[in-house]
């Protein structure tokens, strides 16, 4: 496989430019741990591995004999031992190759599968604000492309560096035992390889980064002028997008061109090294066969075992931009991996018993970037089973506040409580298992509505599923669906408008039956009508839960028992709304705004 | 094999490179071949015949052809690469080209996901092919058949024997191409499930977290992931069965020329020297031989990714332009529709079309603004996609200035035709470039004419870089009316006779919306504005209202007239446009 042309050119649809120099070898060191629970069975792989290239090396040392002791000697016997020896050795290498291909490939796939599930686990511990800033896209290619990237280099290259390793071994060591003086001779090119191989190495490297970012532009071009089609039609402006792409093809065409250049020097030079070698060989091993000082079988098995010497350098030069990109890309994976999860279970944390709801805000400041506080000092009581309405511009912390609750995030300071309980005190697990949020926008998964349904509690029965939808939704929805509940919806595929999918994603929330439910603008796309529906329907909702709801509708606010208009990260007025409209705060400017707005 | 003739057609435009490459890799095969015949001399003539004066000769004459060799690669290597990429640019941007020209309908059916993959995955697949591929197949069987015939011509019998190796090892290697590329294509689909599987989970972690159903998502991406490591399992074992027995033919036949050559040249039959020819020939077939399962594969491969390319290439736009399509005459931007039925897929076999507009007839004058309201999927975003030709009506007409937009060319209809979608996209590149995207050539006045016309220009002052802020841009997230605003501004600076707009249904505060309104009233001037509705203040601003109900027109007039005359109307406008909303905006 490793000779296939080109292997190394797979797509990869972004290489941050991360790629320091450090020495590769080293940054591939932390892969050596996922090997440990698979020592026994790497060991056995590396011993194959010496025994195949041992019967690979056998070959021409048995052809030497026979040539030497048989054919020149008109032995007959010791022919057909040799020529049994050589098939037996054939049929032990042709053994020892399957075993080990196959034990090559059992082991690095499982090593990279538990690496590929520890890194899922990992993303998925991180915290809320770690995918907040961090692009989905290149989230995913650390678990996928990165991922496919060492697989390359650890089923494929290794077999291959080991392999070629030993047999370049090998080869200098068996060419010094048969005759050191014509071993030195045709060495004399190592030298001249050893420039050119270093020449290559350093160059390749550069050649194959610029031609990984130039390609990740191309695609980076292409996914957003697809993307955007619409925008580009719209204004007729196709030719200026073809340019676009057209300079981003000849640049990568171009960068990709130097790697050629490149390889196109150095393979051919090797080989012409290589005869080099040989060329040394039979010249001087001529003269001293016929000088008596050396046989013809010796030069013979000199020939074959110096292109099981060159050879093993190509293959090696070669792997080298595998083994690049496949530290490059450990090196993300490792990225990510050094990023801790700032939200996580304590060690001495426990399970949340069933909650009545009661929520304690005690003195909490919240802050994204240390110095620009989000939540500031800020207490807040709500009592279980009631509902609150926060109020606020954009960027007055309302949504913090409400992921602060589910703890998505850790205040820098004080405390949350839920039933007196310090939500970092029990487990994840238990404390999400008593609330539900249903964000802005509705995400769900591949599968049926039903699957999407059961997510927040798997074993639901059907009836309570449609009763759930029922609450949310007249029935245009289930309408719409041809196969009802085993309706396929993605997230992407058609079928559901962004509204239908923040319905769906409310009956799931209801399907948890949650003791506290948090809203977060939970109906913003859904159209106005269906809204106002809900709204009505709130009421049966919420009963005997504790509610927080990030609102604009007034209807919605005005129902709330307590309505926290914040500003700026505090609390400003609190208090239900006729209190609040009475007292002639802010709340009560913006109810006189609105009706005037309204009333116009 | 039309698509393999078809597929080889890209070379055409390098037909004399690719000659070049079959000449060089031919004389490449030539030196190779060469090299055992002449050490096979050197130990006949000098080791065993004594001409001990005949080896500088012979050895020369070794370096001199090695030295060829070099240059042969180094032409054959360079040449080849340059075809092979050459062949790339071209396909990816004859399906650039293509797929720019396409329909929305076509990008319905075609998502994202799979262009791009054809673009990259298939294409490189039929560029190794059609660079290399074929290259080396060519020099495989010329290396092939040279050898034997002088193999035969050294000794038959004993080129006979030891070469039934070969059709052996064609044989195998071929089975195992078969039966690997059933196995490999399941593997690539169950890759392509790993990667679906985590991309979708770290796009839903929220919804993850607030379920708190961490555990049993990574169980389900373990499943997925061991599916695929299971099915490369396979690959492995059929492998470890096929190509050890490959490896191992070849000993198989060397061991053949050890024996029966042994004892030929014991005989005297052979010399030394063409016993070492033959190992040294043998040795030079291997490659070839087991190269051929690899070269079916290969083929296989390439003809697939490029049946999967000349799909896209064949397909045919929705909207194609009429023959002779001319200009827009002058006008105010006048529509007009008459029997507009619309289905999405008319064309579906079996199931009932199912019409989104049926029997449409709209009118809007010349300057004035029609609001478009109704329940989602009543039909408002589908009638609008209309009128720029984004789709064709399946039944009916639609005419700009009278005329038929089926008679118009594309370009200039759509540059007549301004469009705000509910999400617009934006580009990630800066501000200006955005705004100024319909008219590269907008200076910076111009493009702050549009920003402040939009009631945009204020907060993009705010903006870390002002104009120069690229959008997209690690932590900066503009809010769905900015970006509205941003597209109004992008739409207003190409002076398009009709605007589109479809206004964003989520929240925003009292003081947005105002600054909406107030954007909108300044660019629905002097312009035909077709405007879909969620806001009362929206539809005040409109000369006339259509309520759209099931792709139906229900009922039309003006504010007044509908809430007196029509049910719908007041229902959806008592209860279902949204009013301000009661939000602490910048006060």
């Amino acid at each position: 496989m490793s000779r296939g042309p080109g292997r190394h050119l797979a797509p990869r649809a972004e290489d941050e430019l991360i790629e320091n120099p450090d020495p590769e070898a080293r940054r591939l060191r932390t892969l050596l741990p996922y090997f440990r629970p698979y020592a026994w069975q790497t060991a056995a792989t590396v011993t194959l591995m010496v025994l195949v290239t041992l019967t690979q090396l056998a070959a021409p040392a048995l052809a030497q004999y026979a040539i030497d002791h048989a054919i020149a000697k008109n032995d007959e016997a010791v022919l057909g031992w040799c020529v049994a020896a050589f098939v037996l050795v054939g049929v032990l290498g042709m053994v020892a190759n399957g075993l080990q291909s196959y034990a090559s490939v059992w082991v690095g796939e499982r090593v990279l599968f538990d690496l590929r599930r520890r890194l899922f686990r990992h993303v998925m511990d991180l915290e809320l604000g770690y995918h907040e800033s961090v692009p989905t896209g290149r989230t995913v290619s650390r678990l996928t492309s990165d991922i496919e990237a060492l697989n390359q280099l650890v089923t494929d290259g290794a077999t291959t560096l080991v392999i070629n390793g030993l047999q370049f071994v090998g080869v200098v060591v068996i060419l010094f035992l048969y005759d050191p003086q014509l071993a030195l001779m045709c060495f004399a090119v190592f030298p001249l390889l050893a420039i050119v191989t270093a020449a290559f190495r350093v160059g390749s490297a550069r050649a194959y980064r610029r031609t990984r970012e130039k390609v990740a532009e191309v695609l980076s071009v292409l996914q957003e002028t697809l993307a955007g089609m619409r925008v580009v039609q719209g204004f007729g402006r196709q030719d200026a997008a073809r340019r676009a792409f057209g300079d981003a093809n000849v640049e990568y065409r171009r960068a990709n061109m130097s790697t050629i250049y490149l390889s196109s020097l150095y393979f051919p030079g090797i080989e012409l090294l290589a005869a080099g070698g040989t060329l040394i060989v039979l010249w001087s091993g001529t003269e001293r066969v016929l000088d008596g000082d050396l046989t013809v079988g010796v030069m013979v098995a000199f020939i074959g075992y110096l292109s099981n010497f060159f050879d093993p350098i190509q293959q090696l030069s070669q792997l080298y931009n595998t083994l690049q990109s496949a530290s490059a890309a450990l090196e993300k994976i490792n990225g990510v991996f050094k990023t801790t999860p700032r939200v996580a279970d304590r060690p001495d944390a426990v399970a949340m018993p069933p909650a009545r709801g009661a929520i304690s805000l005690d003195d909490v400041t919240f802050e994204y970037r240390p110095g620009r506080p989000v939540i500031e000092h800020l207490s807040l009581e709500i009592p279980a089973g009631s509902t609150v309405a926060l109020v606020g511009a954009t960027g007055a912390g309302k949504s913090t506040l409400a992921k602060l609750i589910a703890r998505f995030y850790d205040p820098q300071a004080g405390s949350v409580r839920i039933d007196g309980r310090d939500v970092r005190d029990v487990t994840l697990d238990s404390l999400r298992a008593q609330m539900a949020v249903v964000p802005q926008e509705g995400h769900l998964f591949a599968g049926t509505l039903r699957d999407n349904l059961l997510f927040g509690r798997p074993g639901a029965d059907d009836a309570t599923l449609l009763a759930a939808l029922a609450a949310v939704d007249e029935g245009d929805l289930l309408a719409s669906l041809p196969n009802g509940l085993d309706s396929p919806v993605s997230e992407r595929g058609t079928g559901l408008s962004a509204g239908q999918r923040q319905l769906v994603s409310f009956a799931r929330a209801l399907v948890a039956d949650p003791r506290i439910l948090i809203l977060d603008e939970a109906t913003s796309s859904v159209d106005v009508q269906t809204e106002h529906r809900i709204e009505r329907a709130m009421d049966t909702l919420l009963a005997g839960r504790t509610a927080v709801l990030i609102a604009h509708r007034l209807s919605t606010i005005r129902n709330a028992d307590m309505i926290v208009v914040l500003d700026h990260g505090r609390i400003v007025e609190r208090g239900s709304h006729d209190a609040l409209v009475g007292a002639g705060g802010r709340y009560a400017q913006l109810h006189g705004d609105w009706h005037s707005l309204v009333d116009a | 094999m039309r698509d393999f003739w078809r597929l080889m057609g890209f070379l055409r435009p390098y037909r004399g490179r690719v000659t070049i490459t079959v000449l060089a890799a031919a004389g490449l095969m030539a030196c190779t071949l060469t090299l055992p015949y002449l050490t096979g001399r050197i130990i006949d003539e000098v080791l065993r015949g004594g001409h001990r004066d005949r080896l500088p000769g012979l050895l020369w004459a070794m370096l001199g052809i090695a030295a060829l060799r070099f240059a042969l690669g180094l032409v054959r290597r360079q040449v080849a690469g340059n075809v092979s990429l050459g062949v790339e640019y071209d396909m990816r941007d004859t399906v650039f080209g293509k797929v720019q020209h396409m329909s929305l309908g076509f990008f319905d059916r075609m998502p994202v996901g799979q262009l791009m993959s054809r673009a990259t995955t298939d294409l490189q697949t039929v560029r190794f092919f059609l660079g290399y591929g074929l290259v080396f197949a060519f020099t495989s069987v010329l290396t092939l058949l040279v050898s034997v015939v002088i193999l035969l011509s050294i000794n038959a019998p004993l080129a006979l024997a030891s070469l039934t190796i070969g059709p052996l090892l064609m044989f195998l290697a071929v089975r195992l191409g078969r039966l690997s590329a059933g196995l490999r294509i399941d593997v690539q689909q169950r890759l392509g499930e790993v990667s679906q599987m985590g991309e979708e989970s770290v796009a839903g972690i929220r919804v993850i977290k607030a379920f708190g159903r961490e555990a049993e998502r990574a169980a389900a991406f373990e499943g997925v992931a061991m599916g695929a490591v299971g099915r490369t399992l396979d690959v492995a074992r059929l492998e470890a069965r096929y190509e050890p027995m490959m490896g191992f033919l070849p000993t198989a036949g060397l061991a053949v020329i050890l024996l029966m050559g042994g004892r030929q040249v014991m005989d005297g039959t052979l010399t030394l020297g063409q016993f070492v020819q033959f190992y040294l020939y043998l040795s030079l077939m291997i490659g070839p031989f087991q190269s051929f399962g690899f070269l079916v594969s290969g083929a296989q491969r390439a003809l697939a990714g490029g049946r999967r390319i000349f799909e896209i290439l064949d397909s045919t736009t929705d909207v194609p332009e009429a023959p002779g399509a001319r200009g827009l005459p002058p006008g105010g931007g006048a529509i007009r529709m008459r029997d507009v039925t619309f289905a999405y897929s008319p064309r579906d076999n079996g199931a009932e079309a199912r019409n989104v507009l049926r029997d449409v007839d709209l009118d809007v004058p010349a300057g004035r603004t029609v609001a478009l309201i109704g329940a989602t999927g009543s039909g408002k975003t589908t009638l609008t996609e209309l009128i720029p030709r984004y789709y064709d009506p399946t039944a009916g007409s639609v005419s700009v200035d009278g005329v038929d937009v089926r008679e118009l060319r594309l370009h200039d209809l759509r540059r007549a035709i301004g469009v705000v979608s509910q999400e617009p996209f934006l580009f990630s590149t800066t501000v200006r470039d955005n705004i100024a995207y319909g008219r590269p050539d907008a200076t910076q006045d111009e493009v702050e004419a549009a920003a402040r016309m939009a009631h945009a220009h204020e907060f993009i002052g705010r903006l870390p870089k002002g104009y120069d802020t690229v959008i997209g841009e690690r932590g900066l997230s503009l809010s769905g009316g900015q970006r509205q605003r941003l597209a109004i501004a992008r739409a207003v600076i190409t002076n398009p006779r009709i605007l589109i707009l479809d206004e964003a249904t989520a929240s925003v505060d009292a003081s947005t919306e105002r600054e909406i309104q107030d954007a909108l009233r300044n660019v629905m001037r002097q312009r035909t504005t077709v405007i879909i509705a969620h806001r009362l203040s929206t539809i005040r601003l409109a000369d006339e209202i259509v309520v759209l109900d099931h792709g139906r027109v229900a009922a039309r007039g003006t504010h007044r007239d509908l809430y007196a005359s029509s049910s719908l109307y007041r229902e959806i406008h008592d209860g279902g446009l949204a009013r301000p909303e009661l939000v602490l905006g910048d006060v």
